[in-house]
């Protein structure tokens, strides 16, 4: 198992009146609504829409996102607030040490909001393994935490970037 | 003598090509791979294995499983020792060394036997009527020998080094218990392709199988079933686990155990499994009960099923002259065992007849109906006691075993509270009811048949299917051709008037322990139970529950019904409490929270301290051997020069939205109407019921965006009160709120140079006074993020927070220390921070404490006349606006040399000091400036008081010290230095 | 463990969520300046064994409120929705 911090990526939280206010605020950006609960990815952007109101859009650090002037919503930058852990292990054997929550139920355009060690995390799908959206405070005691936790498990060795 | 125990030369289920040594009690002995650490003592002919809990009665191996009361070992060293573990569970594995317990100097010679002698001053309840006198305190005396005596095995006081995991676990149905109920229903949910996790205790499936010979019909359906339980990959098979607990949700405990792989360091020892399942089927299946009897507790007594386990499980023959006494069918397989085995068998039957009694002639073994079993003798056993008719007479043998019926597993199903109800056809109880979703099946029901319970069980399965919503269609599963016989209808409990009767082995309690609990007036079996301790040692009760029942039930001349069970809970057996906490261990306990600032904090050599979940730097000893002389020195170089503080652990909320304005005006109780863009203002905002929550500086960004500050300790209650309010109160208002705690990095820096350390620091931005009057806010950038600098004070002398993106905050702290280098810039702490605004009398948390209004801390002056604010109405009660209330002042300490300590209780002086006095001291500190020991305080009557000398006395710590009531700004009183 | 779907996240363990009082009572206005009317609002409760229906806020996932309708007795939760304007 591998972990990599990565601070470099853009996140904004993106909340509007209405569920067509939402819709709008996105459109201008050219991205589409996805369901309650569901992540909606393509090259260099992700949004994940958190309630019916309100989503995050994740993007790389050089995509170029041109913000309306916010009308019928509002628009907050939280690119500093989160590390993105980049964590490449079977999600399967590493996850249930770590956040109770049934993977196998889990659609492919889902994503979790949940809480691990008691911290809030966002936990993403990826490639070879999974991503986790954690505050920033907590992200070196959440890096401790699941070094710890995941070395009972088989086949896992540790490797921290 | 010992009963001679022997392994046979062939047969059971162990290893004969794996032989395993081990020790007892320092003795060295051999067994096989396969073995119990129980099976293989009695193979080598060991029948003493421990003392009794209160008279030290020698006793012997009386069960095969859970439910073993007296066999209790110690095993392990130092942080590993693990005491009071069955000797039944424990699976043998190569150099284990197993101890006896609660005997000094030895099993064989245990000096505390002597109890034997005082046992009728040792009966149910003892210590509330003897060792009473002859004075009060005396207790005290003999409680120091009694809880020396008491309990049996003794705990490690040394750290655990072991690991012990938690994972979290799902399926669709859970089945609890893989005997051939279990089993059969597996495979019937397996078949509709639904997901099953099938739980079982012992290190291999089978249940009760396991104890049928290990050659024949049984052992074979058993194979087979094994084999197709493999072939479906939807199967997950969790062994040596125990489910100890159901949960809501769903939700059930396991335990597995991994101990049998040896003490490798970090490797799991024991894992805690959270399995949650749609659907759960409990197969847990019965516990055998024994007779009554005058020396029940005799080594080389065993419960019928036991003895057959060891049979044909670990081929060890524990006897050769055999006698089964019983009042049901089901014990007649155990002598057929026997007498296949070559043992000579006699059943004493204490019905009149048995349709199993003459094929069990044929066998060889002699049948007496119509006896009564009164008492063993010998010890270990030698001959029994009986009754026929109106004679009586004794029967020699080496083994005694007895059967009194079946008591189903119910434990689980009642977890959540619903009473098992009591089936007379069976005399135990079984499962009051079950939930949707849940469903029992084999012995728990009282189904007693294998054919029978094979049948239920894959009905069950089908049912849980179905119920996960999945098509599934019965499938047929073969039933074994056995020879069983059922233990049902039984006859009444014959109970001996004569001799020492135990019912509850593992605690000594005995029938005449009961009978005294009931003339006593402990009537309820909840009183029962706790007044006799019967069913409270660490198998709960498991062979002895139902007899005490019936027992109460015949005191007291009313049905078993009508005297009910006490509450099973959590767990099912004995869990180890580090198994609960998992890696939730040392500096794993909780999450630890690192501002942006946490490894630059630690490079200047920072003593960190814990704010809550934070590590904040406490002081920085560049500036002083300890905290205290640290403290003044920082605080000398604020208010002189000017220090730098790390505060980025304050809440931070931005509130957005074209009503922004009108819920933060309706939230504070200031007027907030006319904050202009650029601007903040110091707010505070009251809890519904008048009280202060929380105060901070709101900054209005731009007309519809604001940014707010919280107390560090508040932000999370905050924040989700803002949201409570949003959604639920006012969900007509476009307002949305956002946490950016983490978004920002947040530096202070105070004291008269403070200004010109901006300059340098950010030349193209105008921080002047003018273009930045007091609370104001200006914004720029500092490499490539947003940068905002407002003017406010914490300390009262000129000072300036800097905001920055949090990934900035290193290098905005490095930038501000090279361009504060000219004119002596410094880090301060936390401590310093929080002196300094106690010499200028500024309210925080430890004034804010849930109890103070806004008059209370001298506030008032800031709330909206008008009212409308969360907590305008109550905070206006009568007994909010009492003008006794404790106000804020300040206090001088005025005797040189003498310590204030927060907490201290006020009383004016010559007043008697009694009750919680007139005031107590919320926070103090050494003032540089005064020269002086000085504090904040709530005092009734106030500011009325100054002046006033008063005593300050710590009981805790039997000081008093004198005090003056001053103004609490001792420092700057004018305010002039803001401006400086 | 009690189990609490979220209408928004699924469902998820009672730890992610924080208890926020009965919300069977209906806050009085802000402007409302009956001080009886408040007093009942935040001191005067019933106990009931059986349905009770009561805030929550998801605070480890979507930060939403909901209302719950929860047995006291078992625990058994009948009903989950978001709580005012859906959030």
């Amino acid at each position: 198992m591998s972990i990599k911090v990565d601070d470099r990526f853009q996140l904004f939280e993106v909340a509007a009146w209405s569920e067509k206010g939402l819709e709008a605020l996105l459109a201008s950006l050219d991205l589409p609504l996805p369901q309650v609960g569901e992540i909606f990815a393509e090259a260099g952007s992700r949004v994940m829409r958190i309630t019916p109101r309100l989503a995050w859009v994740l993007a790389d650090a050089d995509t170029l996102l041109q913000w309306p002037a916010t009308d019928g919503g509002v628009i907050v930058d939280l690119s500093n607030s989160r590390l993105r852990l980049h964590i490449r292990a079977r999600a399967a054997e590493v996850l249930p040490s770590l956040v109770p929550v049934d993977l196998e139920r889990l659609g492919p355009t889902a994503f979790v909001a949940s809480m691990m060690h008691g911290i809030p995390v966002t936990i993403l799908r990826a490639e070879g393994g999974f991503d986790l959206l954690v505050p920033r405070t907590f992200g070196a005691s959440l890096i401790e935490w699941i070094d710890d936790a995941t070395a009972g498990c088989p086949g896992v060795s540790r490797a921290t970037a | 003598m010992q009963v001679s125990g022997s392994r046979l030369p062939s047969g059971g289920r162990i290893d004969r090509e794996k032989p395993i040594g081990f020790s007892f009690d320092g003795r060295s002995y051999s067994g096989y791979a396969g073995d119990t650490l129980a099976s293989a003592l009695l193979a080598n002919g060991v029948s003493l294995v421990g003392r009794s809990f209160k008279y030290h009665r020698p006793r012997g191996i009386f069960s095969a499983g859970i439910e073993e009361p007296n066999a209790l070992v110690t095993f392990g060293h130092d942080g590993r020792r693990d005491p009071n573990v069955p000797a039944t569970m424990v699976e043998l594995v190569e150099g284990l060394e197993a101890q006896s317990q609660n005997r000094w100097p030895s099993l064989g010679f245990d000096v505390l036997a002597v109890n034997q002698v005082f046992a009728p001053l040792l009966s149910a309840g003892f210590y509330y009527k003897t060792f009473m006198g002859p004075t009060r305190r005396a207790w005290l005396f003999y409680e120091h020998f009694i809880r020396r005596a008491a309990g049996l095995g003794k705990a490690s006081l040394q750290p655990d080094p072991d690991r012990y995991d938690t994972e979290y676990a799902f399926t669709d149905v859970a089945i609890i218990g893989s005997g051939p109920t279990g089993l059969a229903a597996a495979l019937s949910v397996a078949r509709s392709g639904a997901r099953v996790t099938l739980i079982e205790q012992d290190g291999a499936i089978g249940g009760q199988m396991l104890s049928q010979p290990s050659e024949g019909a049984a052992a074979d359906w058993l194979a087979a079933a094994g084999a197709d339980i493999a072939g479906f990959p939807q199967i997950t098979v969790r062994t040596r686990s125990t489910a100890f607990g159901l949960y809501d949700g769903n939700t059930i405990g396991i335990v597995e155990r991994r101990d049998h792989l040896g003490p490798e360091p970090g490797q799991t020892r024991q894992l805690l499994v959270l399995l949650k399942a749609q659907s759960i089927i409990f197969t847990t299946g019965a516990i055998e009960r024994p007779l009554l009897f005058a020396d029940n507790d005799r080594p080389g007594v065993m419960l019928a099923s036991a003895a057959s386990t060891y049979l044909n499980r670990f081929a060890v023959a524990c006897g050769r002259t055999i006698v089964v006494a019983t009042n049901n069918d089901s014990a007649y397989a155990t002598a057929r065992d026997f007498a296949a085995a070559g043992s000579k068998v006699t059943v004493l039957d204490a019905r009149p007849a048995s349709p199993l009694a003459d094929s069990a002639r044929k066998h060889g073994i002699t049948v007496l109906q119509d006896h009564q079993l009164l008492a063993a003798h010998g010890s270990p056993v030698s001959a029994v006691a009986f009754r026929s008719g109106s004679s009586e007479a004794r029967l020699s043998c080496d083994l005694l075993l007895t059967s009194a019926g079946w008591t189903p597993s119910v434990h689980l199903t009642s977890h959540l509270g619903i009473r098992p109800i009591y089936d007379a056809r069976i005399g135990g109880f079984v499962p009051g009811s079950f939930a949707a979703g849940h469903f029992g099946a084999g012995a728990l029901m009282g189904d007693y048949t294998t054919a029978e319970a094979i049948e239920r069980g894959a009905a069950a399965g089908l049912g849980a299917a179905c119920f996960c919503g999945r098509k599934a269609e019965p499938h047929a599963i073969p039933t074994p051709d056995l020879d069983e016989g059922i233990a049902r209808d039984l006859p009444a409990l014959a109970v001996p008037r004569r001799g020492k009767v135990f019912v509850d082995l593992q605690t000594d309690v005995t029938t005449s322990d009961i009978a005294l609990s009931d003339r006593e007036g402990f009537r309820s079996v909840e009183h029962l139970k706790r007044y006799t301790t019967l069913g409270m040692g660490t198998d709960q009760g498991k062979t002895s529950n139902v007899h005490a029942i019936a027992l109460m039930a015949l005191a007291r001349d009313q049905s078993i019904e009508q005297t009910g069970t006490t509450t099973f809970r959590p767990p099912y057996s004995p869990v180890a409490v580090g198994v609960l906490a998992g890696r939730s261990i040392h500096g794993h306990f909780k999450p630890i929270r690192r501002t942006p600032l946490h490894d630059w904090h630690l490079r200047r050599g920072a003593e960190m301290i814990e704010v809550g979940l934070w590590k904040r730097p406490l002081f920085y000893p560049e500036h002083g051997p300890d905290v205290g002389a640290a403290a003044i020195a920082e605080m000398k170089l604020v208010r002189s020069a000017v220090g730098l503080v790390d505060v980025s652990t304050l809440g931070k909320i931005e509130v957005a939205g074209p009503d922004a304005l009108t819920f933060l005006d309706r939230l504070y109780v200031n007027n907030l109407g006319k904050l202009q863009v650029g601007k903040g203002r110091y707010c505070v905002m009251l809890r519904d019921d008048g009280i202060v929550f929380d105060e901070g500086v709101v900054i209005r960004l731009a007309e519809e965006r604001f940014f707010l500050t919280t107390s560090t300790m508040k932000a999370a209650d905050v924040q989700s009160w803002m949201e409570f309010l949003a959604q639920t109160a006012w969900p007509d208002l476009r307002v949305h709120i956002t946490s950016v705690t983490d978004e920002w990095a947040m530096l202070a820096l105070a004291g008269p140079r403070s200004r010109d350390v901006l300059a340098a620091a950010f030349p193209d931005i105008a921080t002047d006074d003018e273009s930045l009057p007091k609370m104001a806010v200006v914004t720029g950038t500092f490499a490539g993020e947003v940068l905002r600098i407002q003017r406010v004070s914490y300390s009262g002398e000129r000072a300036y927070e800097i905001h920055v993106g949090s990934r900035r905050g290193a290098a905005l702290a490095d930038h501000l220390m090279a361009a504060g280098q000219p004119v002596g810039v410094e880090p301060y702490g936390v401590d310093a921070m929080g002196a300094l605004r106690i010499e200028k009398g500024f309210a925080a948390g430890s004034e804010i404490d849930g109890t103070t209004t806004l008059d209370d801390i001298g506030l008032g002056g800031l709330a909206k006349k008008s009212g409308g604010f969360a907590g305008a109405v109550l905070s206006r009660r009568p007994t909010l606006t009492n003008p006794d209330r404790r106000r804020l002042v300040g206090l001088q300490c005025l005797d040189a040399g003498r310590q204030l300590r927060t907490g201290s209780i006020l009383f004016s002086e010559g007043a008697p000091q009694r009750g919680h006095g007139i005031g107590h001291v919320t926070a103090v500190t050494f003032s540089p400036e005064t020269d002086k020991q000085i504090g904040l305080a709530l005092l009734s009557g106030g500011p009325e008081r100054i002046g006033e000398t008063m005593l300050a006395t710590f009981p805790v710590r039997n000081e008093m010290v004198r005090v003056r009531v001053v103004s609490p700004v001792f420092v700057d009183p004018d305010g002039a230095r803001i401006d400086a | 463990m009690l189990a609490i779907t979220c209408p928004n996240c699924g469902e998820r363990n009672s730890n992610e969520f924080r208890y926020g009082g009965d919300a069977s009572i209906v806050r009085p206005s802000h402007e409302d300046p009956s001080e009886e009317a408040w007093f009942r609002y935040v001191y005067i409760r019933d106990n009931p064994k059986g349905p009770h229906r009561e805030y929550w806020q998801h605070v480890g996932g979507c930060r939403g409120w909901l209302i719950i309708e929860r047995n006291t007795s078992n625990h058994v939760v009948l009903g989950v929705r978001r709580a005012g304007e859906c959030r």
